[in-house]
């Protein structure tokens, strides 16, 4: 019950703030977009006729889920930062929930959002460029947030990291061009890169609405347990981190 | 009397530096506790430490009897703490969406805790600004929507790091009152931090005196007055005193002269008022005429100074 408040009173704060700072919102959404416009016909342009429709459609659908893999990785740190700049971090830690489950509820939240909003431009993208993929929104949810919870394990250790040294942005960075360069790898079947956080539900959502492929069962309940690992691993890491801060002091400092 | 809080032996170091030195105190079941201490002193480290922002070294510290490291979600959702700097809520949002967002936090939802916001909002005066952005306010606002925030889940003991730090005296006053209240209506058990003086001297049961992470003196305001029960005579002379005068004065005990162009003064605490006479000697020997005599109470600030003076003797 507690998880469902906190997901609504996150969900009620991140409304006011759009409201609020409207401008950053809708400019920050016309960005994001105009990136994705400038790619896709960049590349239609570029390969002319020699580019396979499937190309394109695997564009749409990765575009949406790097952004989605972004923000999700990015939460838990980004919102560390964030409280410890409005000096509001001590605050969220003086709950009887635990500061886990805090950040939980904030980042469930936030990917919720970060789902609606990517559907929308997804959506959006289909309309513009004239590219109806056959998507099955309740497979393509279910999906991302399989995937996403690794991500958000991993995220939990870069706010560990975060706690104690704020600003980590030059770690994010790597990240955002690798996740580029690990989309390239074969997941499947069964192989070492099976293993990598995230990559492995991506690849299997764009197999399956751009290529059509269909996989096994025990395929996505390994997507599923791998990510939990992710998870339990990020949590575990978060805590190491989370108690070093608090021996060194370093909760209400930024 | 029941004992909420019980602080043993802490100590908390940072390499060879103790922020904390042995610390040892309690507080009782709706008393006011003030604590006072310079900057640096370990009155911020001893509040995080109760409230396990901070991890300690050695000692212990129980919250109605349960051992805060063992239990720290238990004992969290009975404390309410307002922490130092005036960044203890969202500025972008209004006292009314920071006091939800808050109890959001608790696990409480809007619904159940309608009754007490509206009641903390008038309480504190915020009922008619409720609507507008915290960065509105004047500081004395912004620290009100703090506590009420910080207090919508109910908590009995309240944690108030500096509360008054910046206010005008009108908040203070506010605060003040509702401070008083919550101790004697409502039974709440409060500790609370303060270089302001004379706010604490008005509200608390009993102060605790730290200074450089070490506990100087732990006794109500009168025990205090009477351990430091000596007046403070000032006494203005035509004139100046001379090299022989001020060695008899130091024969008496510490004094401090104050020299104008016509006249000087002498101020002195004396523990036997009866010294006064040898003063009195002194001055006709040298035939000096006296202009003015004032004798007044020693204030918590004189005795604060004189403890931590000594101490750094």
């Amino acid at each position: 019950m507690s998880y469902i408040i906190l997901i609504i009173n996150e969900l009620k704060k991140l409304g006011k703030e759009i409201k609020r700072y409207y401008f950053e919102f809708i400019s920050g959404t016309i960005i994001m977009f105009g990136i994705f416009l400038a790619l896709f016909f960049g590349l239609k342009n570029f390969a002319g006729d020699s580019l396979e429709a499937t190309s394109l459609d695997s564009l749409i659908v990765g575009y949406i889920l790097w952004g989605i893999a972004m923000q999700s990785f990015q939460s838990v740190s980004s919102m560390i930062w964030d409280e410890s700049q409005k000096g509001t971090l001590e605050k969220l830690y003086l709950s009887h929930l635990g500061i886990e489950k805090i950040f939980l509820a904030k980042v469930f939240a936030s990917i919720l959002f970060t789902i609606f909003f990517n559907v929308v431009i997804l959506f959006l993208a289909m309309l513009i460029t004239g590219r109806w993929l056959n998507i099955n929104y309740p497979y393509f949810i279910f999906m991302i947030i399989i995937s996403v919870i690794s991500l958000v394990g991993i995220g939990f250790a870069g706010g560990g990291i975060a706690i104690i040294h704020k600003k980590v942005t030059s770690i994010f960075s790597i990240f955002s061009f690798g996740i580029i360069g690990l989309m390239a790898l074969t997941t499947y079947p069964m192989n070492v890169f099976s293993f990598l956080p995230y990559v492995p539900g991506a690849k299997t959502l764009i197999g399956s609405i751009v290529h059509g492929q269909t996989y096994p069962l025990w395929w996505y309940g390994f997507i599923f347990v791998t990510s939990l690992v992710y998870l339990v691993g990020g949590l575990y890491l978060f805590k190491i981190y989370d108690r070093k801060a608090r021996k060194m002091n370093k909760l209400g400092v930024y | 009397m029941t004992k909420v809080i019980t602080v043993d032996n802490l100590v908390k170091k940072y390499k060879d530096f103790y922020a904390l030195d042995d610390i040892s105190f309690s507080v009782n079941k709706g008393e006011i506790l003030g604590f006072l201490g310079p900057n640096g002193a370990g009155k911020t480290t001893t509040i995080k430490s109760i409230l396990t922002l901070l991890e300690y070294e050695e000692g212990k510290i129980c919250i109605n009897g349960l051992e805060v490291k063992k239990n720290k979600n238990k004992i969290l959702s009975d404390i309410g703490a307002v922490l130092e700097g005036a960044r203890n809520i969202y500025w972008h949002l209004s006292p009314e969406e920071n006091i939800n967002y808050f109890a959001g936090i608790m696990g409480l939802s809007p619904r159940k805790i309608k009754e007490e916001k509206d009641y903390l909002l008038k309480k504190l005066k915020l009922w008619d600004v409720k609507d507008k952005q915290v960065r509105e306010f004047s500081k004395g606002m912004q620290q009100k929507t703090a506590i009420a925030a910080s207090i919508i889940h109910k908590p009995t003991i309240l944690l108030l790091d500096e509360p008054t730090l910046g206010l005008d005296v009108e908040t203070k006053n506010d605060i003040r009152e509702w401070i008083i209240s919550m101790s004697r209506d409502e039974n709440k058990t409060i500790l609370i931090t303060s270089h302001d003086m004379s706010f604490i001297e008005s509200i608390c049961d009993r102060i605790l005196i730290i200074k450089k992470g070490k506990l100087l003196s732990n006794n109500t305001m009168s025990e205090l007055k009477e351990k430091f029960a000596n007046k403070k005579y000032s006494i203005t002379v035509e004139g100046v005193f001379s090299e022989e005068d001020k060695d008899k004065f130091e024969n008496i005990g510490e004094y401090k002269i104050t020299e104008s162009d016509s006249s000087s003064t002498l101020e002195m605490s004396l523990k036997n008022s009866k010294e006064i006479y040898n003063i009195f000697d002194i001055l006709k020997l040298q035939n000096k005429e006296i202009l003015d005599i004032n004798v007044s109470e020693r204030t918590l600030e004189d005795i604060f100074t004189n403890l931590t003076t000594e101490e750094d003797k």
